[in-house]
């Protein structure tokens, strides 16, 4: 089973920061998926310490897998013609570059180069100041290195702190777990992010993030719908491009109102003006 | 121009131009029948207490005499007083009104008159003042914007009215916000700094979160006891009542009310308990919660929790300043001693150098004592 697309689609508007405006929620969005991208690869490696170093084969391989993760967290859809993805929680992005290209020409390029020439230790985001990864010779070992910061735990809320909502990090972990099978015995949605967030990140982070979502769970039973699964699965930013109208017409009235309700929640979570039909 | 139809014949309206929220309107001015005037029934001012009744009453237009006992039981409104004053005094002020009747400005004077009227004998000479009132019209070709600005002129602006309460108004600019409007919209329609509004919706943001959580059931299996098992309307009564902590709470620590869920979970209960009984008191509630001497005290039930809570957060700031500042002379002391020359030294009273001798050896020794305990 998997999360129903209406339930990812409700959890990732809610996701959308207060600020209408700038860049902060755009540039804490990449450091977030930069580090659940650098945990999930050390967890399928199995290493906590990685070795990005473009010269080297190991170095290539690790890049190449880091990019896979980043993809996977952010692309919703691709095609020859378009991609979808996500480059700020809450709004979805049409016109970006591709993920892989997203990732190796910012953090793979910019930062990560940066710290392979400082001589003091180089941590990562430096701007908030919330350090969530370290990197370089000076603060890994490795010239190319990149490990988890001892502080990252401290830091995580405070990347999400500008997001609106009341349960980030329940919502974010269904974000982030919408294309996972999961476990079909389980119990309700903390059991089955459970699974799903050990399955794919290290067990200090699941542990960490597991207990902020049974935390937020007096607040999250406002958020999460009755059934929140569904049997199959479901994309839940198809591209409206793909519908045609002769589609609708076989459509019951139901179905018809609920593909309303998202394409209403598209143009919210965008923030595009519209008339909400009553 | 075409006058309205509710004016009384006796006297000839005129139209005028007035002023209201910067906005010239053209206005009649006339006389007309309080009993063709229909209070506002759907006035945001007693929203909480009109929730609370539709709940009891089930869903349905409320009548105006409900309305008017609202309003006579809503100790904020205060229409008793206002309605001795208009006995004694008249209506002071015109009541404003659209063209087609709505009042737009006025109801409380206006159920104050017919509170008034309820309680005067029929043969009281005075009720005729009342039965017929002043009142502004707007003109037929007014818009929903210069309706907007009557009402923005004097429901927001501070004046010797009683404005709406805080919550309300709050949520009135909310509900702009999520109808789409922008943070400049919103500012030009309420007459508000654009950071009061983006003040308002943080508050906002952190009552839709108590919200959430006093109106969750309780739950002993939760770490955190689960929520207060409130409905919706009593958890917004308590919300509203409580509306400026909640905004000394956005100023003071909202950055942390977002970022620790056990702290936030924390101040929404002690918002319930009432544990606070002034802004200064809410305003150190963050650093109580991390300074474990005082957390221990904020956390019991006596109702001077926060004050002693405080107490000691204020106590040991001055600690601190005051070990800061025996240090400061230590060091400037030490200073003057080591610039002494041997003359200026050899001119010292034997009396003075015999009590230096004595603090200096008092000094080291109390100084070793304490360090060999600390090792």
């Amino acid at each position: 089973m998997y999360f129903c697309s209406k339930q990812v689609f409700a959890s990732f508007k809610r996701l959308a920061s207060r600020k209408d405006k700038g860049k902060t929620h755009l540039e804490r969005t990449s450091c977030l998926m930069y580090f659940f991208a650098f945990d999930a690869t050390c967890k399928k490696m199995n290493h906590s310490l990685l070795d990005l170093n473009p010269d080297t084969t190991e170095g290539k391989k690790n890049r190449k897998a880091i990019e896979l993760e980043f993809t996977k967290l952010v692309l919703l859809e691709r095609s020859p013609q378009k991609i979808i993805q996500v480059t700020e929680l809450g709004k979805i992005d049409y016109t970006g570059q591709a993920p892989e290209k997203r990732i190796s020409s910012n953090f793979l390029t910019v930062p990560l180069k940066k710290a392979t020439e400082q001589m003091e230790p180089y941590f990562y985001p430096r701007r908030p100041p919330t350090p969530m990864i370290k990197l370089g010779n000076v603060a890994t070992g490795l010239k190319w290195g990149i490990e988890l910061h001892q502080d990252w735990s401290d830091s995580l809320p405070k990347l999400l702190s500008e997001i609106k909502d009341s349960t980030p990090f329940t919502d974010l972990a269904i974000y982030v777990m919408r294309d996972t099978p999961l476990n079909n015995k389980a119990e309700d949605y903390i059991d089955a992010l459970s699974t799903a967030l050990n399955e794919r990140f290290n067990p200090q982070l699941a542990k960490f993030w597991i207990q902020r979502i049974e935390r937020e769970k007096v607040l999250a039973h406002h958020h999460i719908l009755s059934i929140p699964f569904s049997a199959t699965y479901q994309a839940f930013a198809k591209s409206v491009s793909d519908y045609s109208v002769n589609r609708f017409e076989s459509l019951n009235r139901g179905v018809l109102i609920n593909y309303i309700d998202h394409l209403e929640s598209t143009l919210k979570a965008n923030q595009i003006k519209f008339t909400e039909l009553t | 121009m075409k006058a309205p139809s509710f004016f009384i014949d006796k006297k000839e309206p005129i139209i005028k131009q007035r002023l209201y929220n910067g906005r010239k309107l053209a206005v009649w001015e006339g006389k007309v029948k309080i009993t063709a005037i229909k209070g506002w029934v759907e006035n945001p001012r007693i929203e909480l207490a009109r929730k609370t009744l539709t709940r009891k009453v089930g869903d349905r237009q409320l009548t105006q005499e409900e309305i008017a006992d609202l309003m006579k039981n809503d100790p904020e409104v205060k229409l008793m007083d206002l309605r001795d004053d208009i006995i004694k005094n008249g209506l002071r002020e015109p009541l404003t009104m659209s063209f087609h009747g709505k009042l737009l400005d006025g109801n409380r004077r206006f159920f104050a008159i017919k509170y008034a009227l309820e309680t005067m004998p029929i043969t009281d000479p005075n009720r005729q003042d009342l039965e017929i009132v002043d009142a502004y019209v707007l003109t037929q070709d007014a818009t929903e914007k210069d309706e907007q600005n009557v009402l923005v002129e004097e429901n927001f602006s501070a004046s010797f009215k009683i404005e709406w309460p805080d919550y309300i108004k709050a949520m009135m600019v909310v509900d702009a916000f999520e109808n789409g409007l922008t943070l400049e919209d919103i500012s030009v329609k309420f007459n508000w700094r654009k950071n009061k509004v983006k003040e308002t919706l943080k508050i906002n943001e952190i009552i839709s979160e108590f919200i959430m959580y006093a109106t969750s059931m309780p739950d002993p299996n939760d770490e955190s006891g689960g929520g207060l098992g409130l409905s919706e309307q009593e958890a917004e009564n308590v919300a509203a009542k409580n509306y400026q902590y909640f905004n000394e709470a956005q100023k003071s620590f909202f950055e942390q009310i977002k970022t620790d869920f056990d702290f936030k979970i924390q101040f929404f209960k002690w918002i319930y308990e009432g544990k606070f009984s002034s802004f200064p008191e809410v305003r150190i509630a963050y650093k109580a919660w991390k300074n474990p001497e005082a957390k221990s005290v904020l956390m019991q039930p006596d109702p001077t929790a926060a004050k002693s809570a405080k107490a000691i957060l204020e106590y040991n700031t001055r600690i601190v300043h005051s070990t800061d500042e025996a240090a400061g002379r230590i060091d400037s002391f030490v200073k003057f001693l080591n610039e002494m020359t041997s003359a200026e030294m050899n001119l010292l009273p034997n009396r003075s150098k015999e009590n230096l001798e004595m603090a200096l050896e008092i000094v080291i020794k109390m100084s070793r004592a304490v360090t060999e305990k600390t090792a």
